[in-house]
């Protein structure tokens, strides 16, 4: 038995790496872990063409780097925070000229965990990208061929859950495909039952920045963003931390004022530009947190903006936008 | 260490090659003892100080419940297992009582302590062994059929004792060896005394569950999150619990097997973990095969202490009642998982008290039937794991309720679905396996198996902790 199985379990691989070779699908992962590490596996496998980076969490994943200089990748990745990005900076062959910080989750330490399964061989070989796993090529061919047998192929308004898993804005940046939920709200005919839930993911989300979350060692990150900046500073590295609009009471929040103030004490820091956004009604949020795909093009426009008025040289003033 | 680690690869792998070394066979146990240490210690060397602590206590207590007369060995009995069972206490419940008991001091000073007294790894399953091995030994002093569990000598003494409840395989989330059934395995092995076929078939299949389906399906279940949930249909919440449902039983049962698979190729035979669970037609029988070593455990050192059936109905109930809530406190220090334990025990109880009304037993029908309410009701269950917030959880069926206009999300329903198919093929097979005992069905099971190996490879999920760790 364990020889016959041996020999399917080669024989599906061999066939597996001909179906891989010929990459007829290349669709981005519904799960977040999935996008996280095929951004990680996309920017290792090509550091070396980028000079500037975003790193941050879910509320920087979109940005948009046309709007930044050239050759910039977004390496922020969904439900962590800045240093997994700077992480994986240091461990690929990248040159850097210029880093922004996203900051409002700096309390968010590095994942040892999610860095190793890119950075380690064995995890890399062990959790393929998601285009070359069987189920994912079978379901997507078996779409295929279900969109070509019925022809029509209806076009739809992607609910709050799905945003983070388009495929589509995340790829082809296609922005205008994504809508603000409330006026996804108004346009469903189910709309006004959406708005709720919505209205209640904005209040959690409230309630959840009144504090710190447990167990987050903000100090501790701090000092380990200045060991870091410190060294990238060193290398000739620009520095610029940012921090992405939300809603006015998250900004307003506890938690907020917490990271704002640990970071205003900290003197190597203040050595960078901040750039900060005051003019918060310009903005739309789908939770409170993570920006509408509008908004995320005129913030990312604003950062675009900033970033050039910046001297190349670190400078000892803050900026401050709109 | 995560079995799905490469140093976990390494550490077998080397483990074994110095196991079966001839010039080394005298030293098998030491072996064994020096990769637990390492397998426990690598990521948090402080814990192996927890780890041998419980190993000396129980060690100590051990000898005097074997040489001291019986009368006094019943003191050091009761000593030993509220010696363990404060160890669980004091690392795993003071939050909780501290917070429940003394919650208007939250924020002072000692409750700063209390809150911050981490939970160490598997710390619930090695002073369960404890119990077990203590209760034993003082059975086995009056029990012809348990003598082989007291020691010969000293070293012995400390090498079995070691061993038992260090035994990597088992070591952090189970299956909870008992005593009895591990310590007469302790001796000499041979390479050639290894089932290579059992150990390839669970291994195989444990891996499968675990990286294939559990950490699959997380990646979508993990839309069951406040309040992210408020926005899903009602159909899609239910796939989404029931992809949950199908992934603990994927986590830890491809852990058991993984467990039972590791054990199994270093000449130790674990008991099975996991029968088939979801094809219960009953609550009793859903615990006969859920969690078998937990269950049995809770039904030989709790409920059969406390009365089991033999003190009239209402003392039965009481005592499954107890029983069950004090099993689901086992699994985390919250009051939801005492309260899914409550909701399991008056099952327990409800199915008890109406036995002779529905016949469960006999007709086809009423099986079926009392499937799918035994499935229904323990996958609503699992929302408390899930949701550990009360609050959560009936805002979770307030969506279920009003949710019904949302649209559907056929995507991730269709995920849920297809990850889901292997749990669902896993127990259909055992239904079928009798019927399909010739050579077509040996075929397939080679092709079943040489499939699986090559998802394992190519399809796995993002790697995830395994549920039970937590508990």
């Amino acid at each position: 038995m364990i020889k016959r199985s041996l020999i399917v379990f080669f024989a599906l691989l061999s066939l597996h790496v001909v179906v891989v070779s010929l990459a007829f699908t290349k669709k981005m992962p519904e799960d977040y872990e999935g996008q996280n590490l095929d951004r990680g596996r996309e920017f290792l496998a090509n550091s070396e063409q980028f000079q500037c980076f975003v790193v941050g969490s879910s509320l920087a994943y979109k940005i948009h780097v046309d709007f930044l200089p050239e050759s910039t990748f977004n390496l922020s990745f969904i439900g962590r925070g800045a240093f997994d990005g700077l992480r994986l900076i240091e461990h690929s062959r990248a040159q850097p000229e210029l880093l922004l910080i996203e900051l409002n989750t700096v309390y968010r330490g590095e994942d040892t965990d999610f860095t190793a399964k890119l950075t380690n061989p064995y995890s890399r070989f062990l959790y393929r990208p998601s285009h070359e796993k069987p189920v994912n090529y079978l379901m997507e061919f078996t779409a295929k061929l279900k969109q070509q047998l019925i022809s029509h192929h209806r076009s739809r308004i992607l609910p709050y859950a799905e945003i983070a898993s388009n495929s589509k804005a995340l790829h082809n940046r296609d922005v205008t495909r994504v809508r603000n939920p409330a006026s996804v709200a108004q346009e469903l005919p189910h709309g006004e039952s959406l708005k709720k839930p919505y209205d209640e993911i904005l209040q959690a989300n409230i309630r959840e920045w009144q504090s710190l979350p447990k167990f987050y060692p903000l100090e501790d990150n701090l000092d380990h963003l200045e060991d870091i900046v410190s060294r990238f500073a060193k290398q000739g590295v620009q520095i610029v931390f940012f921090e992405m609009p939300v809603h006015h009471e998250i900004e307003e929040s506890p938690r907020s004022a917490i990271i704002r103030s640990a970071f205003q004490k900290r003197p190597k820091l203040q050595e960078f530009p901040l750039i900060r956004v005051f003019d918060l009604d310009v903005y739309q949020f789908h939770d409170g947190l993570h920006l509408v795909s509008e908004s995320l093009a005129i913030y990312s426009q604003f950062l675009g903006e900033q970033i050039r008025r910046i001297p190349s040289q670190p400078i000892g003033s803050n900026q401050q936008g709109r | 260490m995560l079995f799905n680690s490469w140093q976990f690869v390494a550490l077998v792998l080397a483990t074994f090659a110095l196991y079966y070394l001839p010039l080394l066979r005298s030293l098998q146990c030491y072996i064994l003892i020096v990769a637990s240490f390492v397998f426990y210690g690598i990521q948090n060397p402080c814990l192996l100080i927890l780890l041998i602590g419980s190993i000396a206590l129980n060690a100590l207590f051990r000898f005097l419940l074997a040489t001291k007369p019986i009368a006094i060995a019943r003191f050091w009995l009761t000593l030993g297992v509220a010696a363990n069972l404060g160890l669980l206490g004091f690392f795993k419940y003071s939050g909780l009582l501290f917070l429940t008991f003394l919650g208007e001091h939250a924020g002072s000073e000692r409750s700063q302590f209390v809150l911050s007294i981490p939970l160490p790894i598997g710390i619930s399953f090695f002073t369960f062994q404890g119990i077990s091995l203590l209760v034993d030994t003082l059975r086995a002093r009056s029990d012809d059929h348990l003598r082989g569990l007291l020691a010969e000598n000293k070293s012995q003494h400390w090498i079995d004792t070691t061993l038992f409840i260090a035994f990597f395989p088992q070591l952090v989330a189970g299956p909870i060896v008992k005593a009895h059934d591990f310590m007469p395995q302790i001796n000499q092995k041979m390479v050639s005394e290894i089932d290579w076929a059992f150990a390839y078939r669970t291994l195989v299949i444990g891996y499968f569950l675990k990286m294939v389906v559990a950490d699959n399906l997380k990646m979508f279940t993990m839309w069951i999150e406040y309040p992210v949930f408020l926005t899903k249909s009602t159909l899609t919440l239910l796939a989404l619990l029931f992809g949950f449902s199908m992934q603990i039983f994927a986590d830890f049962a491809g852990y058991s097997l993984i467990a039972i698979s590791v054990s199994a190729i270093f000449g130790y035979r674990l008991s099975e973990n996991f029968r088939f669970p979801y094809i219960s037609c009953s609550f009793s029988e859903f615990w006969r095969r859920w969690h078998i070593s937990l269950s049995s455990f809770l039904k030989e050192y709790l409920y059969i202490p406390l009365g089991g059936n033999r003190s009239g109905r209402l003392r039965t109930y009481f005592n499954l009642i107890v029983t069950m809530s004090l099993g689901g406190l086992w699994h985390g220090a919250a009051w939801s998982y005492a309260f899914w334990g409550l909701a399991h025990g008056v099952a327990l109880v409800l199915e008890r008290a109406f036995a002779n009304v529905i016949p469960i037993e006999g007709k086809r029908s009423w099986k079926i039937l009392g499937t799918m309410i035994v499935f229904s009701y323990v996958t609503f269950a699992w929302l408390l794991f899930k949701l550990p917030n009360f609050d959560h959880v009936l805002q979770f069926f307030g969506a279920m309720s009003t949710n019904l206009s949302l649209p559907n999300e056929i995507g991730l329903m269709a995920k849920v679905f297809v990850y889901s198919m292997p749990v669902i093929v896993y127990h259909l097979w055992h239904l079928a396996r009798e019927r399909v005992q010739n050579e077509a069905g040996q075929h397939l099971e080679s092709f079943a198996f040489g499939a699986m190996l090559f998802l394992i490879v190519t399809n796995s999920g993002p790697t995830a902790d395994f549920i039970y760790f937590q508990f």
